[in-house]
This record gives C-alpha cells, sequence and structure tokens, in this order.
C-alpha cells in the first residue's frame, strides 16, 4: 500500500516536479556551460561555481536562484499535496483506507521529500560533481565549500512542511492559516543566512523539521475532514 | 438453538457535536443490529451528515463514543476499517486515474479483494476500465464507488445520501446492485437519503433526525403505521387544540382542523370527539407523507393560505 500511495502522490505531484527539475537543470546547467535553452542562458563566464565563505553578501547570484527556484516549487508541492485532496473531497476516500492515519501521512511527507531530493538535491549533486572534476573552472573546490548550498536543500523541505502544515490547518486564510508557512520559511532562512556555526544551522534546521513533521502528525489526528 | 442475539454493527453513545452555540448533534444514542438495512433521515442541516462523518471518524465528536463492529473508532483497527466500507457523499475519486487505475490503487489497501465481483459490477453497470474517473457521469461515479466499496466484501457498509443528485433509473438500478451485492448476504448498510422512496423500499429500520436530535429509531413499518393526520372539520371557525399525548403538530385550515398524532388511539379520539366536530377522518401516510409532516417546521405555511400552525413537543416513536 506504500507503493501504491506513494505512486499517487509522485504521479499527483509530476507536473510541478518536472517544471522544478527543468528550471534547476536550466540554472544549473547554465553554470556548466550546459544549459538546456541556450538562448536562456548568458554562459557562465568567469564564475566561480563555489565560495569558501557562506556569509549573504558573497551567495552568488546563481545560488540566490537555487534556493528560490527551491523554496517556490517545495511551497506549491506542499500545497499542492493538501488542498487538491480537500477540494477534491478525496481526502474521504483515501482515510477511509485500512491504513493508520499517521501512515498515510507520513507516505505523503516521503513522497514530498523525494520530490524535492528529485529536483534539487539530485541537479546539485551533479553541478558539485562536474565542479569537483578537474579542468572544468579556473578556481580552487573543496567539497565543505559546497555545505551552504545543501543548506538550501533543507530549507526548501522546511518550507515544504510549513506549506503542508497550511494546507491542512482547519483556519482561516486570511487569519493563521498561513502562520506556519511563513514561519518555516523565515525560521529557516534565518537559519541559514545567520553567521552561526554550520552545527548550528544544522541541528536548528533539524529541529525545525521534527517540530513541523509532529505538529502535522498532531493535526492530522484532530481535525476534521468535512 | 442459540439465545444469543447477534451483535450490533453499530453503536452510539451519548454523541454531540456543536460548532459554536449550536449544537449539530446532540447526545444521540444508537444501536444498529448485523444484518440490518438502517435508512437515517432528516431534513438538510438535521446533522446526517456530521453524524456519519463522526461514525467513519472523519470529524471528532465534542462528546460520546462510536464502536463499529466492536471497535472503538478513534483507535479502531486497519484490519476493522477493512471490514468497513464507506462511500462519501459526492463519491469522491480521483479524477486523473482510469476505473482500472482507481481499482488497482484501492485493491493494495486490502488483504482480499474480490476481482471477480469488481469486474462483474463494472461489467453490470458496462463501464470500461479504460474510462478516465473524471470523465464520468455523477451515476458512474456512484458506480466505480460501489464496486470498490463491495470489493473486499464489507461486513458493514455506511453510505452517505448515496443516491443524491442521481435520476430516477440510475437511482433505482445503484439500490438493486446495492441490496443483491450486500444484503443478501446477511451484512448491514447504514445510509444516508433525502429519497424516501428508496428508504421505503430499502431500509428495515429508520432513523429520523431532527435538529441534531434522533426522534425516531424504529421499524420502517412502525413509524409509518404510527404516525397518523387526523382531518376534523367543523361547521365554522375550528376551536384551538387542547392537545394529546402523541401529538406532533396541528394547524386550521378553513373550516378543517388539521392534527399529526403519533400512535393514534382511543385516549385522542375522545379529546377530539369533545371538540363536537361535524366528521372525523382519520388519513393513512406513506413514508414519504409520515417523514413530511412528522419533520417540516412551522415555516412552510404562508399567511396567503390563511393557516394557523402550531408545533407540540413531539414525542419519540
Amino acid at each position: 500500500m506504500w507503493t501504491a500511495l506513494l505512486s499517487k502522490e509522485l504521479r499527483e505531484c509530476g507536473l510541478f516536479a518536472g517544471l522544478a527539475l527543468l528550471a534547476q537543470m536550466q540554472l544549473l546547467g547554465s553554470g556548466m556551460d550546459l544549459p538546456l535553452i541556450p538562448l536562456l542562458s548568458s554562459g557562465r563566464g568567469t564564475e566561480i561555481p563555489f565560495h569558501a565563505k557562506r556569509a549573504f553578501d558573497v551567495m552568488s547570484d546563481r545560488e540566490i536562484m537555487f534556493i528560490t527556484i527551491a523554496i517556490i516549487s517545495a511551497i506549491v508541492i506542499g500545497l499542492n499535496q493538501t488542498l487538491m485532496e480537500s477540494w477534491r473531497q478525496t481526502s474521504l476516500f483515501l482515510l477511509h483506507r485500512p491504513m493508520p492515519r499517521s501512515q498515510i501521512f507520513l507516505c505523503k511527507l516521503a513522497a514530498g521529500g523525494l520530490i524535492l531530493l528529485g529536483t534539487s538535491a539530485l541537479p546539485l549533486l551533479i553541478y558539485c560533481l562536474w565542479a569537483a572534476t578537474p579542468g572544468t573552472h579556473a578556481s580552487p573546490f573543496f567539497w565543505s565549500m559546497t555545505e551552504p548550498w545543501w543548506h538550501s536543500v533543507l530549507v526548501a523541505f522546511a518550507c515544504y512542511l510549513g506549506a503542508f502544515l497550511t494546507g491542512i490547518r482547519p483556519a482561516n486564510w486570511i487569519g493563521s492559516r498561513t502562520w506556519p508557512l511563513i514561519a518555516a520559511t523565515g525560521m529557516a532562512l534565518g537559519l541559514k543566512l545567520a553567521p552561526v556555526w554550520t552545527a548550528v544551522v544544522y541541528a536548528g534546521l533539524v529541529a525545525l523539521i521534527a517540530c513541523l513533521v509532529i505538529s502535522i502528525l498532531n493535526t492530522t489526528r484532530h481535525r476534521e475532514y468535512p | 438453538m442459540s439465545d444469543e442475539t447477534p451483535p450490533n454493527a453499530i453503536v452510539v453513545e451519548h454523541l454531540s457535536k456543536s460548532y459554536g452555540s449550536k449544537w449539530v448533534v446532540r447526545d444521540l444514542n444508537l444501536k444498529v443490529p448485523t444484518g440490518c438495512v438502517y435508512g437515517f433521515l432528516g431534513r438538510n442541516g438535521a446533522g446526517k451528515s456530521t453524524t456519519i462523518k463522526m461514525l467513519t471518524g472523519m470529524i471528532p465528536p465534542d462528546a460520546g463514543q462510536v464502536r463499529l463492529l466492536g471497535d472503538e473508532i478513534t483507535t479502531i483497527s486497519p484490519k476493522t476499517r477493512s471490514r468497513i466500507a464507506y462511500m462519501a457523499e459526492g463519491h469522491p475519486l480521483y479524477s486523473w486515474m482510469s476505473i482500472g487505475q482507481i481499482v488497482q490503487f484501492t485493491q493494495a489497501f486490502y488483504e482480499h479483494w474480490d476481482h471477480k465481483l469488481v469486474d462483474q459490477v463494472l461489467d453490470h453497470f458496462e463501464l470500461s476500465k479504460k474510462q478516465k474517473c473524471g470523465r464520468l457521469s455523477r451515476g458512474q461515479q456512484a458506480q466505480v464507488s460501489l464496486a470498490l466499496a463491495v470489493a473486499p466484501d464489507p461486513e458493514l457498509l455506511i453510505l452517505d445520501d448515496p443516491t443524491l443528485g442521481l435520476d430516477t433509473v440510475v437511482r433505482r438500478e445503484f439500490l438493486e446492485a446495492l441490496i443483491q451485492l450486500i444484503q443478501s448476504r446477511g451484512r448491514t448498510i447504514f445510509f444516508s437519503s433525502h429519497v424516501l422512496g428508496d428508504v421505503e423500499r430499502v431500509a428495515t429500520r429508520i432513523g429520523v433526525m431532527v435538529d441534531g436530535v434522533l426522534r425516531v429509531d424504529c421499524p420502517t413499518e412502525t413509524f409509518r403505521e404510527s404516525v397518523r393526520k387526523i382531518v376534523v372539520g367543523f361547521e365554522g371557525e375550528p376551536p384551538d387544540f387542547p392537545g394529546c399525548e402523541g401529538l406532533v403538530t396541528w394547524r386550521k385550515v378553513g373550516t378543517e382542523l388539521e392534527l399529526v398524532i403519533v400512535n393514534w388511539g382511543p385516549t385522542q379520539q375522545a379529546i377530539v370527539e369533545s371538540l363536537e366536530p361535524r366528521w372525523t377522518d382519520v388519513v393513512d401516510m406513506n413514508l414519504e407523507d409520515a417523514f413530511i409532516e412528522y419533520t417540516r417546521g412551522s415555516k412552510r405555511s404562508l399567511p396567503i393560505f390563511h393557516r394557523e400552525n402550531h408545533r407540540v413537543d413531539r414525542a419519540a416513536v
């Protein structure tokens, strides 16, 4: 049943996941001089793929674009997974299946996580491997330089969970409904950009993600499905 | 021979739900015996759908408890849930899936799945597995939902207004198939409906919700036979009715007095005769008439009809 539910979720998010993947491939492909659509790319020029520092003022345009695409796609996927189900009233169909409610929603979150890995982490990994290959660019490369980019994937996942919680939360849109999304995005970006140790950033993001998952499971247990 | 009575498929105790200060369901107590076809009736907003959603665990109650097939709904195990089918109002299906895909998707959740039965039901309704759910008519969606509901061979089927929006022919076909598939196996059906004719034909027992309170819970036949309309004729203006046991409502219509009474008998007859009418007529009612008389409020009489209407506290049948 996990396979069936995962396939359903992946299929339902296919369009947005595809668009997000294309956007990241165009962005990071341009950074490798291999853009999907050359007309939309100004070329890599003398750009340095990864920097040694992680302060906001030295974030490259490409890194800013990468995190923007990752966050937007995460929010769209989180809302799509929840709002579509309640608008079509298919939650009544789904939640009556003989599977614990917590497992149904964990499966949805797993599908969302897989989509984010596929649309953000996978293109980033390819970009990192390209940058790690000698002779591809005239700048030093250490894997530690890629760390801020990986934080971005975690930030996107926190935003996804915030959007998911907003989607299932029984509150007024013009009211408190969007608070989880706003709070998750603000806190995750704050952690990423704050001048603190890397370990603190990771610990903070993991704690935020854990809080959001617990809150999601708690909401699904107590909310009404009208 | 065993004296044991079959256990109740549904047990509801003191179930209540309110939104703000308004009680949608208030202190509902109900037992549905195994093998029973229970018709759950009520006007719009009477609390039927909320009750059904509380029965299936989709809405948590404010108070009270629900047990389905012996399991408390808040802690119901997946195994027990697999023995219960639920068809939600409007028959929600994933519009992007084909019938074949939704059958395959639903099947993945059940240990026991009767492929042959699904094929037979789809074949009976002339549905192809290649058809997209989003392109099906409302009646066809109901038919697909029925196929999905019966395939795991459920012991209890809960249906929220399953024939809502279906035309007469489709409705009849749907109900006949439902009865054939489920009741012949001694299964329990709990369904809400607005179509009294369907309920009359199918249900062995009915419950009537009025303003969130279960006013009637009895065999269908008993309800129909208990509620009587008494038309009393006078020469001039009829007098006010003094009231009697079982009186649901009374109103003046020209020179006539119309009474709706539960369990019409000699006591009530004596009270009516004490008013010295010219004539008295006891009108037999079908389930629909009985239901309407029992549940409609005082708003239904417009001043233009020059009717006076009086509501009386009703006692459950």
